[in-house]
């Protein structure tokens, strides 16, 4: 194991911190209207020092890295990136705030950066600074993007771990980058990122909110993470435009980056690897018809409008991983739970911010069934798989497979040491809490619904429920990898 | 003396070569027309163009007055049948197969030596095997000799510590069955091992047994010899590497095969679980690297090809790796490569086709006894002598033997199977004794048992 360039690599991730960090510092200073140290100004400030200080820290030590990254060290700098910046965005909650616990502190950092959107936090109007509001939602839209796809998108000389990068993090394939270098690619999906937000802030803007709230809810929006400056959330603006406005960016949140990026190059050609965005277009209609139909039964069809608003906000929030609530859909009929329970577990698109399996693995592990299920009756047939496009070989079929199993087994592993630390937690609270951490939605039902929220919990869970998040942003395999000796040890 | 070499490959011709220089005559059976033609035209041989394996093409050849039939062609089978023929057709001649399957040394069900009758079995690539594994077993400056195919060695070490083996006679030692104590040289006086003998720190040892628990024992001896973890990569799923496999499969040979071909991949991970099958092309710098071929202690580069294992083993050392090995398949490479050894850094060079030609040579010879190793600084010397059915040993249990001074019996070959000898083992006709002796008593050793 190359440990230079992974302390190297480290670094760099410390730096981008640093940077929101002095950003929020900012922030903070023009809030305070530099009259005195307010907490959140010497927070940020201490955490500024501290970050740019272990930053450093880990350029020296990777002083004579060589940039040849292998599979080892580009799997450890994304799983130990992500495990550091968590804890390290968990030093403002901890300064700033009188009573928050390291637990609290990591669960939220951590909820932040993978944009998952779950809060320990009931009231975060009166007990936050504007500044640390500011920061929970920049987290979610660094994390959105991914730090690592930052950093390829700066860095010119990681060669091919550039790809090695990028892939392990992001579930987007990288052949599916047109560019001719990772750093290109990386690049464009940056400006594409940051055309959407600045597009929804615009938009936000114009509904009427103020700048600070348009600005922080584009952050969480863009990025499907589903923080809100606001103790009730969207609730709290009572703005229908707004609903529909979040609606659409939502949408585009869980988008595949990816395809729209090759849309807007080379037009109709690009509909070839069009199968997942019609797959989550129709999904998401389909869906929205669905609830709107179970609700409005319900209802006996009393406030239409409404239980079609309310229907699909609930829908592409939950889908994209988002985790906004307009209605407290913990107490929805169990038909409409059960299928927003299902569009979890599915998630967003590939390429995209949302969480989840991802459209494409469900709609393929689908496909690979029914071939599965023709073969037994007729077993010499040959039906090659195609996949946007490329035909997909025996190996990529078993990582597939592979993948979805492994999240069987953490969801599972999740759910027992979740049951061990709070026995006193029913079932559907308990199943929906690690769903909505492992594929990073926010809100689950239960004692964990959309109006609650995880504080109760103990430390030790909050900490176990942490670690989740980041291995469903990561899927799987990142952190995994960091509790195999041999990733450790010399090869032999 | 008359004799058929069937096969006019590499070994074979080589072979034909050196026995037709000891005054031999030669008959050379080969099926293909250019390869016969070559041989016919290179060597002073008679050539005949023709299938091995057919009984009237072996009568042509003159097999019924043939003192040896040599059946050393690529193919196992061919070579099987033709010494089945050749004992048919002539019981007194006798026949040595080339066989490079391992499941025709499998006696457990039948034993196919004596089913074919086949006098001696050589497989090239066990013996590289062997080779190879010598001095991955033994690193630094330590004599061994390795008998009776692996089975058995023979070392010389310098006991560094006191230990439970030392400051005691040898019959209160409770040493593990499969080693013994040949000989001790005290002071610079040399001394044949009995019962009485005491092993004192600084005294030079020579010990013989089971590589595994030489091992074990040598470590209590010498206090730099650490049984550490040895990390071994072999590039090439040959058999040669198969036979390391077989041959390393202590637990603290950490073994790792570099092969590009997936099927091949794919039997030797399920035949070997305790090795690590790594499919890739290791002529790639890259795979070298991240497969951290730089920290591992010994390289083997035991492929097909020898270019490539040349360009790997070079490769492999400019990475780090702590010892290279090469094997070179063409005899054409292998005097250039030994004269290049010590400038490339490579700290051994094989070569199955030789070692096979050496080891038939040795095995064909008809002397009694023959010389296997040596000693320096000992004036004591290893050899192997064959009992013959009129030798006085013949029947007799070895502690009925009256052995000359300063011998030790170090091992018994019965049957293709080689062991430690205990007192009460029993000598056979046809069985192989290989025996630490002195000069003075060599002849006296030889007349009690050949």
């Amino acid at each position: 194991m190359q440990y230079s360039i992974v302390c190297r690599l480290l670094g760099v991730i410390t730096f981008v911190l640093a940077g929101a960090f002095a950003l929020c510092l900012g922030l903070a200073l023009v809030f305070s209207e530099l009259e005195s140290v307010t907490p959140a100004v010497s927070g940020f400030g201490i955490s500024l020092l501290f970050s740019l200080g272990l930053a450093f820290g880990f350029r020296w030590m990777g002083r004579n890295a060589q940039p040849k990254l292998f599979r080892k060290e580009a799997l450890s700098v994304i799983g130990l990136g992500w495990i550091l910046a968590s804890v390290l965005g968990a030093l403002p909650y901890v300064i700033i705030l009188k009573e928050c616990s390291w637990a609290d502190a990591w669960f939220e950092s951590a909820s932040g950066l993978t944009t998952t959107g779950a809060t320990v936090f009931g009231d975060v109007e009166g007990m936050m600074p504007r500044s640390l509001l500011f920061w929970r939602c920049l987290s979610q839209w660094i994390g959105g993007l991914g730090i690592v796809v930052l950093f390829v998108a700066m860095l010119s000389n990681l060669g091919a771990g550039a790809k090695l990068l990028i892939s392990n993090e992001s579930s987007g394939q990288s052949r599916d980058i047109d560019d001719s270098t990772m750093q290109e690619g990386a690049k464009r999906i940056m400006w594409f990122y940051l055309g959407l937000s600045l597009v929804c802030f615009l938009s936000y803007r114009l509904a009427g909110v103020s700048w600070f709230d348009a600005m922080c809810h584009m952050l969480t929006t863009v990025s499907t993470g589903g923080f809100s400056t606001l103790n009730l959330g969207v609730l709290g603006y009572a703005n229908e435009t707004l609903e529909w406005l979040m609606i659409v960016f939502m949408f585009l949140g869980g988008f595949s980056f990816l395809f729209a990026i090759k849309w807007f190059r080379t037009g109709r050609a690009a509909w070839n690897s069009g199968f997942e965005p019609m797959v989550y277009t129709a999904l998401f209609l389909g869906a929205w018809l669905a609830v709107a139909l179970i609700n409005g039964v319900e209802s006996h069809g009393g406030q239409l409008r409404q239980v079609i608003r309310d229907a699909g906000f609930q829908v592409i929030s939950i889908m994209t991983t988002t985790g906004y609530a307009t209605t407290d859909f913990a107490q929805w009929p169990n038909p409409a739970r059960w299928i927003l329970l299902g569009l979890m577990v599915v998630g967003g698109c590939s390429g995209s911010t949302a969480g989840g399996l991802k459209v494409i693995r469900v709609a393929t592990a689908l496909r690979m069934a029914n071939l599965s299920i023709e073969k037994t009756f007729r077993a010499n047939v040959v039906r090659p798989l195609r996949v946007n496009g490329r035909v997909m070989d025996d190996g990529s079929r078993d990582a597939l497979m592979g993948f979805l199993l492994l999240n069987v087994w953490v969801f599972a592993a999740g759910l027992f040491s979740l049951t061990f630390m709070e026995p006193a937690l029913d079932m559907e609270s308990g199943l929906s809490a690690v769903a909505a951490c492992l594929f990073n939605v926010g809100p689950g039902f239960g004692q964990v619904g959309p109006m609650s929220n995880f504080a109760f919990l103990h430390d030790s869970t909050k900490l176990v429920l942490g670690l989740l998040m980041i291995l469903g942003r990561l899927e799987l395999y990142a952190v995994l990898v960091l509790f195999f000796p041999s990733l450790w040890k010399r090869f032999s | 003396m008359k004799g058929i070499i069937v096969g006019a490959g590499e070994v074979g011709c080589y072979l034909a070569e050196q026995l037709s220089q000891k005054g031999i005559d030669i008959t050379v059976i080969e099926a293909d027309p250019e390869q016969s033609q070559k041989v016919d035209e290179a060597l002073d041989v008679k050539v005949f163009h023709g299938n091995g394996s057919s009984a009237s093409m072996l009568d042509r050849a003159g097999v019924t007055d043939a003192d040896m039939v040599l059946s050393v062609t690529s193919n196992d089978l061919t070579n099987l049948i033709c010494c089945s023929l050749t004992k048919a057709m002539n019981p007194d001649a006798v026949t040595v197969a080339r066989v490079h399957d391992a499941t025709y040394a499998d006696h457990s069900l039948i034993n196919y030596q004596l089913h074919f009758g086949i006098d001696y079995l050589v497989n090239p690539e066990a013996l590289c095997a062997v080779e190879l594994a010598k001095q991955i077993r033994n690193p630094g400056r330590v004599a061994v000799e390795n008998l009776a195919r692996g089975k058995v060695e023979v070392q010389q070490i310098e006991v560094t510590r006191h230990s439970r083996y030392t400051d005691k006679p040898l019959r209160d030692l409770a040493m593990p069955d499969d080693v013994r104590v040949a000989s001790v040289v005290h002071d610079g006086v040399f001394e044949v091992a009995g019962p009485e003998t005491i092993i004192h720190p600084g005294d030079a040892l020579t010990l013989f047994g089971k590589p595994d628990a030489l091992a074990m024992v040598r470590s209590r001896f010498d206090a730099d010899y650490k049984l550490n973890q040895v990390r071994v990569v072999l590039y090439g799923g040959t058999e040669i590497a198969i036979g390391l496999v077989r041959l390393l499969n202590n637990p603290r040979f950490r073994v790792r095969i570099i092969e590009q071909d997936a099927a091949c991949c794919k039997v030797l991970a399920e035949q070997f679980p305790h090795v690590t099958v790594i499919r890739g092309d290791a002529t790639s710098r890259r795979l070298l690297e991240e497969e951290q071929i730089g920290s591992s202690d010994y390289f083997v580069a035991c492929s097909k090809r020898d270019e490539d294992n040349v360009m790997t083993c070079l490769q492999a050392s400019k990475l780090g790796a702590k010892h290279v090995q090469l094997v070179i398949n063409k005899p054409d490479y292998e005097p250039i490569l030994q004269e290049l050894k010590g400038a490339l850094g490579l700290e051994s060079v094989v070569s199955p086709r030789l070692a096979t030609a050496n080891e038939l040579l040795h095995m064909i010879s008809r002397e009694p006894a023959v010389e296997v190793g040596r000693f320096a600084g000992t004036p004591s010397k290893l050899l192997e002598i064959k009992v013959s059915s009129h030798s006085p040993s013949v029947g007799k249990e070895i502690r009925e033997l009256l052995r000359p001074a300063n011998t030790i019996f170090v091992a018994i070959i019965h049957r293709f199977d080689a062991r430690v000898p205990s007192a009460s083992d029993r000598i056979m006709a046809g069985d192989r004794i290989i025996v630490l002796t002195t000069h003075e008593a060599e002849e006296a050793v030889v007349r009690l048992l050949a």
